[in-house]
């Protein structure tokens, strides 16, 4: 940046890579955390893909149906789980950054929002379950 | 200075990141896991029929597209980041990463709509 | 356990730059004796009293609040007067200049760039309306000093640049001190500047070059949270982008 102050005449700047993180633990639980984005992703495509074929007509969507009760589907969606629960846990530790200056402990702005997303969880779900019966 | 746009995108990001901390979870074991192989929930809760009417219901269609729209943007906008973490910049990395993402929304949305009301 | 008495010895590899031959810098390995209140800033006035009276590095206060000794130590950035040998002992000891800042000779950096960036997001008060010292001073409760309180508290050692990857991949950004720096006068009560610090804080290398990786705040001697005030800036930028912000102050919110 040009400002009122000039830098020193002559001087050695370190170059930096795209490997600065492999060195640091805090930089690799960053990483992690960026890297669900991916798995967001996939699952968007998922979705999305069963949005499509749902346009297509019924063959077309009971493929797609016939797809997701295969053996590899279903290890590929308890993984998906894993990591999702994943982001949501790195999601709600990070939040108390993103509020403004507030009299709540971080550790319960986490709790809260894990422990909330699981109750709406279960209740999505026993809703799913009352109408379906 | 320049200002960003960034606040478009970061919305986006964030409402996004939101509803998948919130919902992606559940809707996992739900569509992947608990519907296909019966567990807890009939097989049939995804059924054709099923799965048209929830489509073709106002809340259900706005509930997709939202769904698919801040899932795609959210994802796009943190590896758009993550590809500068990797120290790779390429001045055509926002219309490739936010195009994307744009492109998944509209098949999705030209989809909820050709599915009708 | 070790008595507090006894002499010990360690081994140190600092970083050496030398301006004058230009020659990329290498490490020299120094054997520094030491006991259990030995902090590495002594051991480096050890090293430049009875070894080599060539190493140059800053320091100023040895108790942590000047924020002149900053230094990677074993790869994190830290206060050379508040990092003990003992912690180390017996494995070896690397000192390296400060991260992500050009050196200029072996453990002192340049912090042009820094300073410049401070100068940008004018760090003072800037009230609605100057009074005469006849009027007295300008109030503010406890609350109200709590809003910043916290930002004050900053040393400018750089530690905070140094945690930071995104000021190593994008020297532009204005980076963690110098945006909480910023906010610490945004958020005081006595301070109307948010418009004359808006353009820093809108722009590219505003706050959106953070990605909150948070490490700055982790480094911090003087736990700021420079990941904070940046984050919840977001916040207000998007606000203001869309027009909420002067919608809320219209209305009578925000100050």
């Amino acid at each position: 940046m040009s400002g009122r102050f000039k830098p020193a005449v002559k001087t050695y700047t370190r170059p930096v890579t795209g490997t600065w993180w492999k060195e640091n633990p805090f930089f690799l639980v960053y990483m992690a955390r960026e890297a669900t984005a991916l798995f967001v992703f996939i699952y968007a495509l998922v979705l999305l893909s069963g949005v499509i074929s749902l346009a297509l007509g019924q063959s077309t969507y009971e493929a797609w149906q016939a797809l997701l009760t295969t053996k590899t589907s279903l290890v590929f969606h308890l993984v998906l789980l894993g990591l999702l629960a994943y982001h949501t846990y790195t999601w709600f530790k990070v939040m108390p950054k993103t509020t403004p200056q507030i009299d709540v402990a971080p550790q319960t702005i986490v709790k809260t929002g894990v422990l909330f997303t699981a109750g709406l969880s279960v209740v999505i779900v026993a809703v799913l379950f009352g109408v379906t019966r | 200075m320049k200002r960003a746009n960034d606040p478009i995108f970061w919305s986006m990001f964030g409402a996004g990141g939101m509803l998948s901390a919130l919902l992606g979870p559940v809707l996992i074991f739900i569509t992947g896991i608990a519907v296909p192989f019966g567990f807890i929930l009939p097989k049939s809760t995804l059924s054709y029929a099923h799965a048209l009417a929830f489509a073709q219901n106002p809340i259900g269609k706005l509930f997709l597209f939202v769904v698919i729209l801040l899932f795609l943007f959210h994802s796009m906008h943190r590896l758009l980041h993550s590809l500068h973490d990797f120290a790779i910049h390429s001045p055509k990395e926002k219309p490739i990463f936010y195009g994307l993402a744009g492109y998944g929304t509209l098949l999705g949305l030209i989809s909820l709509l050709s599915i009708g009301f | 356990m070790t008595a507090e008495t006894e002499t010990r010895t360690i081994e140190i590899d600092v970083l050496r730059y030398d301006p004058d031959s230009g020659a990329p810098p290498r490490y020299q390995t120094y054997k520094v004796p030491f006991q259990h209140d030995t902090s590495v800033l002594v051991g480096l006035q050890y090293i430049k009293d009875h070894l080599d009276g060539t190493l140059t590095f800053r320091w100023s206060c040895r108790m942590a609040i000047c924020g002149s000794c900053g230094t990677m130590i074993n790869g994190i950035p830290q206060l050379s007067c508040h990092t003990f040998l003992r912690d180390y002992w017996p494995k070896k000891l690397r000192i390296d200049p400060l991260e992500h800042f050009p050196i200029i000779k072996d453990l002192a950096i340049d912090q042009t760039d820094f300073l410049n960036k401070l100068d940008s997001v004018k760090p003072y008060l800037i009230p609605k309306q100057d009074k005469p010292l006849s009027e007295g001073a300008y109030l503010q409760t406890p609350k109200q000093m709590e809003q910043y309180y916290n930002y004050s508290q900053c040393i400018n050692c750089l530690l905070c640049y140094a945690a930071c990857p995104q000021y190593g991949l994008t020297p532009t950004f204005t980076g963690p001190a110098a945006l909480a720096l910023l906010h610490r006068y945004n958020a005081d009560s006595r301070d109307v500047g948010w418009s004359a610090r808006s353009d820093v804080l809108n722009s590219e290398d505003g706050v959106w070059r953070c990605t909150l990786v948070g490490y700055c705040s982790e480094v911090c001697p003087k736990n700021v949270d420079p990941a904070h005030a940046i984050n919840q800036n977001k916040v207000n930028s998007t606000l203001d982008y869309f027009g909420v912000l002067k919608l809320l102050s219209t209305v009578g919110f925000g100050k």
